[in-house]
Order: structure tokens, then sequence, then C-alpha cells
């Protein structure tokens, strides 16, 4: 089994000298390193892998975790502080690739100069370059200076050579975020062909969609330390407690009923009766307020996203409910105000949208200035797993319409909801696979619509 | 380091002609470019110093001052050249140093390789200047191309280091040009040194260009091989400022890269 590892990194280490000036390094050297001028930079600390034959291994984490550095070393580009890292094999990057074209050349030469960077002998990717061609789909444009290229045409000649150079570990970035979706979907199906061809890969990627569906193997970098490592959905739950919670963790214990939450009930019509729980507010985290969360008329004070059990949680699984804990501070008097959830996709395609009236909740009436209302609004993710985007906004209705807005029709009630606030985008959740249902899925397309399906069977006579 | 250069042989000269075919092949006047900056310098001092100052150069009058004058110039710009683009080389192929593993003397080299394409116009140019002033080409001529190689070789060891330093110290980028200024008058570039008193001579001949810039006259006015202090002189300085290269590469490999 031990021959399988074609990569393995040990307590890898990166350090880089800061110095403040070019004078600082003059000083350094005059002084025989007797003294420092400069600071350490940690970029990676004591990261350990492996990666195997055919594997596909994953790579996340916020800006600056130190993923391009790990990278950088594993290609040799960069020495390694301190550890050791191991190859058994040829490992090619497409890091920076398209970056690195000469814009005079034309796709051809281009692929001739890179491979001779690289390394490849003569005659290696002459003789590939019309499955290189062929795969970029760059007609005419293969042989025409790649200053005419737009950018995704430059990232499609990169990935085509690249995809076509042998090699036992290749590295590929976020350059496949880019690009149309068919070329895409290309990409993906000759990386799964590499793969079957035991060639490893390794790719360093924001979207955590990729990740989930190619990566068997994924590693979470923060700050240059491996964060989490393991299968590719816990480590996007992992990736999204660092992105979500910067330091501050909220623990269940502070989350708890408050006492006095009476006075806020006094001006609620009594419709329904059920009490709910607020968390203290002290359990809200900044970090979860969207940056423009205020206008003249109100404020959004406060805005959680929980699990069942009241967790802070932006990740879900299909079919699991979110909690949405918002509260708004009234900056003007605003009669009766309505608040809603708007859910889109990423492509912005909006998937549900529903408000206090037609979820018939409990509306306060005469809200004043300096009043706060607080809301919780349940959403049960019956949803294709993907990221989701989420909107609030706020409308407001005169008391007296609102009592009569049976009687009105749609123009009428559009025209007296008075708007108060929208904010777009209020934040981001993320919907992952449901843990049994990996290989069939619970559904397809965006939604689980709820349904049923008998079934009869006529045998031939 | 020539394992290097021998390994990417096939980057050098692919990229060697296309930077030709590039730099002038997309302008107008194409290879007039290159020498029309020497040929500008050399009018100027033709006429400051052959007509107007009229100090005593050393190197005659009129257009046997010419033939002098170029003969030296010529060769020290094109090492200068391959001085201030070589100890430029890493920075301006950052994009590339960042992301593959080639090594830094392959850049430098290639600079090297564009300046002896200009080096080789020089010679070429001296040949109707000669016959111009009346300077009869003997076979001692022929060595002048191994002179220019030297030459090169000398400035491709320099250029190394100061390639090197360059990105540690960005001020480096405008302290060079400068020195290059001063450095040509510290040889007998514009002047012959054959009437300076014998110390002066000694000193200026510690100088690593001096016997290369000797030579060219050597072999092109004087008629004669250069004497063996030139070629020890010549062949310490070589080795001397590769072995310094190899040196400083090394130490300063990874900090030049974790910079870029």
């Amino acid at each position: 089994m031990i021959d399988e590892i074609v990569l393995r990194v040990e307590n890898l280490s990166k350090t880089f000298k800061i110095y403040p000036s070019a004078a600082g390094r003059v000083k350094e050297w005059l002084t025989f390193g007797r003294r420092s001028y400069h600071k350490n930079f940690v970029a990676l600390e004591n990261v350990s892998f492996e990666v195997r034959k055919g594997d596909f291994l994953g790579i996340i984490g916020p800006n600056g975790a130190g993923k391009s550095t790990l990278l950088k070393i594993i290609t040799g580009v960069l020495e390694a502080t301190s550890g050791t890292y191991k190859t058994t094999g040829k490992v090619l990057s497409l890091l920076e690739l398209s970056g690195g074209m000469d814009a005079d050349l034309t796709g051809r030469e281009n692929i001739i100069r890179s491979a001779q960077l690289l390394g490849f002998p003569e005659g290696y990717v002459e003789n590939r370059m019309e499955q290189i061609a062929e795969f970029a789909e760059l007609g005419d444009f293969f042989d025409q200076p790649l200053g005419v290229y737009s950018s995704g045409m430059r990232i499609r000649l990169a990935f085509s050579m690249f995809a076509f150079l042998e090699c036992d570990v290749l590295i590929l970035d976020e350059v496949l975020a880019v690009g149309d979706i068919f070329f895409r979907q290309k990409c993906y199906a000759r990386l799964e062909e590499l793969i079957a061809q035991h060639t490893a890969i390794i790719l360093v990627t924001h979207s955590t969609g990729t990740v989930r569906q190619y990566c068997d193997d994924v590693i979470v970098l923060d700050k240059g330390k491996i964060y989490y490592h393991g299968t590719a959905n816990e480590s996007i739950q992992k990736y999204f407690e660092i992105k979500k919670d910067q330091g501050i963790k909220i623990s269940i214990s502070d989350t708890y009923v408050e006492e006095d939450f009476v006075p806020e009930t006094k001006r609620l019509q009594e419709k329904k009766t059920a009490t709910w729980e607020w968390p203290v507010d002290s359990a809200f985290n900044e970090n979860e307020l969207p940056t423009k969360s205020e206008n003249e008329r109100t404020r959004l004070m406060y805005l959680s996203v929980r699990d069942e059990q009241g967790n802070p949680c932006r990740v879900f699984q299909q079919g699991a409910t979110a909690c949405f804990y918002f509260a708004y501070q009234a900056k003007k008097n605003m009669g009766i105000p309505i608040a809603g959830i708007n859910l889109f996709t990423v492509k912005n395609l909006l998937i549900h949208s529903k408000n206090s009236i037609q979820l018939n909740a409990e509306h306060p009436r005469n809200v004043k200035s300096g009043d706060i209302i607080r809301y919780k609004q349940l959403l049960k993710l019956d949803l294709a797993p993907g990221s989701y985007i989420f909107n609030l906004s706020l409308s407001a209705m005169h008391p007296s319409d609102f009592d009569d807005k049976e009687n009105f029709s749609v123009a009428e009630f559009k025209e007296k909801l008075i708007h108060v606030i929208g904010i777009k985008p209020a934040g981001a959740i993320e919907v992952i696979s449901h843990a049994q249902n990996q290989t069939i899925g619970l559904h397809g397309g965006i939604c689980n619509l709820d349904g049923e399906l008998y079934t009869q069977i006529v045998l031939a006579q | 380091m020539l394992k290097n250069l021998y390994t990417y042989r096939r980057y050098l000269l692919g990229s060697f002609w296309t930077d030709l075919r590039y730099r002038y092949a997309g302008t107008a006047l194409g290879f007039f470019w290159v020498i029309i900056n020497p040929i500008v310098e050399v009018i100027i001092y033709a006429v400051v110093f052959s007509q107007i100052v009229s100090i005593r150069s050393g190197g005659g009058k009129g257009i046997s001052y010419v033939l002098f004058l170029t003969s030296g110039l010529f060769p020290y710009l094109a090492f200068s050249q391959m001085i201030s683009r070589g100890s430029n080389a890493i920075k301006s192929n950052a994009l590339y140093m960042r992301r593959s593993l080639v090594p830094a003397e392959v850049f430098v080299f290639k600079e090297g390789l564009l300046t002896s394409f200009s080096f080789l116009i020089y010679l070429v140019l001296l040949i109707p200047i000669s016959l111009v002033a009346d300077n009869p080409i003997t076979w001692q001529a022929v060595l002048m191309p191994v002179f220019a190689g030297l030459l090169l070789l000398l400035g491709f060891g320099m250029a190394i280091p100061l390639a090197n330093f360059r990105i540690l110290f960005p001020d480096l980028g405008e302290i060079i040009p400068v020195l290059l200024q001063l450095w040509r008058w510290t040889l007998p570039v514009m002047f012959s040194d054959k009437n300076f008193p014998t110390w002066l001579r000694r000193i200026m001949s510690l100088n690593p260009p001096y016997y290369f810039i000797r030579a060219f006259r050597d072999v092109l006015i004087e008629h004669r091989i250069p004497p063996m202090e030139a070629w020890l002189s010549i062949g310490f300085w070589i080795i001397a400022f590769l072995l310094i290269a190899q040196l400083v590469s090394r130490w300063l490999r990874n900090e030049v890269k974790d910079l870029l």
C-alpha cells in the first residue's frame, strides 16, 4: 500500500521574514544577524497529509489561510522553513497559470513555451497538440496571439494544456470557477478520466459545491494550520464555522429564555397564545449582521440563523429547519410592521418568500420610534444541496388598513403597503445533502415538493 | 548552474527567438533601433572629444578617433546592456519565477543571448568603420567574437548577484544605471591610457573589464594578440565572478523567491 502514496507532507511549516524596509535587511546583514530587524509571519504551521494515487483532495480555507503557500512548496517553487514533503512523480500546478502566459505568442506557441518551462522533453506537447486544440475549442483563435483572447479563453487554453500533460499530482485552483458551464462540465469529465488513470488531483477552491461534488477528502486550512481534515460534508461544516465565527464562538449555554419578555407582548394582538423564546442579546454575534442593515426608518439590530436546538448554524442538512432570529428597532412610528424573508439561489432565482401576513403571525400594533420588534421565523429547507442567499424585508401598514386588508384588491393592497427596509442580501446559508441519501439524492431540482406515487402494473397477456 | 542552463536550453533558444522577433519585427525600423543609440553616442563623443574639447584623448583625430572610440565603446555598451538588463531579469520575469521551477540564471542568461545579438551587430559595424579609417582588418580580428563572448560571460557573472540583490533592495534599480555611467570613465573607453603614468595604469588595470576592452583594440587596431597578463586577468575575473554568482544565488535563492 505504501507505494500508492504519491505525495506525503510532514510537519510542513513556512515562515516569511517581513522587513519594514529594505534598510532593515541591510542593518541585519551588517550585524551578521545578531540583531533582528524583521518580523516573522507564519504562513504555514505543521501541516501534514498524504495523497494517494487517484485521490481527489480538496483544500478550502479563507483568504490568507496559506493555501497558495502550501501548494507552492509542494511544487517546489518555495522552500519550506521546516518539515518535509516527498513526491514520487511529477507534480504540475495550474496556479496563476493563465496570468503567466505571453500575450505576444499564439495559443500554440504559448503551450510549447510552457512545456519548455515545465521541463517536458522535446516533441512532448507537439504530439498532443491536436488533442489540446480540440479540447480547448478555440477554433482559429488557437493560432492567434494571446493578446486577443478573452480571459475565459485563456483559462480554456491553460486548462486544456494541463489536462493533457502527464503527471502524478495535478494541482488546480480557482480557475475552474470561471468559464462557461459547458466547458466546466467538460473539465470535470476530463478530471474524472485522469483520476481513473491514477492521477492524484489537488483542488484549491472557495466553491464548497465543487468540493462536495468531487473531493473524497478535504482539508480546511485556517491561519496556516489544518483546521479540519475529513470528508467533504464535515469539512464544509467546519469551513462555515470559521467563516461565521471568526474568533467568537457561541456555545449552547449562552442561549436561554429571557425572563422579562412580557412588556413586548403587551401590544401584540391576542391571536396566538403560544409564547416563544428570544435568546439574550449578548448571544448574538455582530458578525452575523449584514453590513448594510440600517436606513432612516429602521435598523436591523440582531440577526442569527440557528438550528432547531438553538445553536448558531449556517449549514443545514436537506429537510432541516432553519430558525431565523431577527429584530428591528424602529426609528419612526410605523403602525403595523410586516416582516418577511426571501430566499434566493446563487443565480438570484427567488425560491421562496413569505411574510408575516402570509404566515398568519401576530402583528404588533402602533409601533413607536425606539421600539424593538423581534421575530423568529422557521423555514424547512426542503431544498437541493447548495448555497442560498436570504433577504430580509420590512414593510408597514396603517392599522385601519391592516384590519381591512381582506377587502382590498391585490393592487390596492400593494398601494397601502409602506416600504420600510429591504436588506439584500442579509446572509447566506448552505444546504448539504442528506447523509443517508447521497447516491440517489432526496430529489432532483431545487425544491422538494410534497407528493406521492402510486404504481400499478398490467401484465402482458 | 551550467546544468540548469542545459536543462532549459530549449526554453532559452525558443524564447530568444520569439523575443527577437517581437522586439524588432513589430517596430517600423526593426533592427535599426539596435544601432541607433550607439551611433548617436559615437557622434556625440567624436564631436566633443576630437573637435570641441580637443584634449589629448590619445586615440587620434577625426575618423581614426571614431575607430578608436567605437572599438572601445561598442564592447562597453554591450557589457553595460548585459549588466542592466541582466540585473533586472528576475524582476521582469517574476511572473514565471513565481510559478515555475526555472532557476533565475536561466532568465539572466536569456538577456545575455539577446545582448550577444546586439553585440554581433556592433562587431559587424566595426568593419565598415575600419575600412573608412584605412585600418586593414587582419587575421587577429577573428578573436573579436571570442572576446565578445568572454565579456558577456563576465557581465553574466556580475548580473546574477545583482539580479538577486535587486529583489531584496529595490533601490538598486535606480543605482545600477548611474554606476554604469560612472564606470565607463574609469575605463579607457573614450580615451587611451597610453600616456598615463605607469602607476595609474596599474590601478586601472585592476578594473575587471579593463583587459577585455583593451583586447578589442589590440586585435583590431594594433593587430596583435593580447599579452599574457591580459589573458590571465580575463580568466581570473570570469572565474571569480561566476563563483560569486553561484554562491550568491545559492545563498539568496529562498529569500528572493519568498519576496516575489
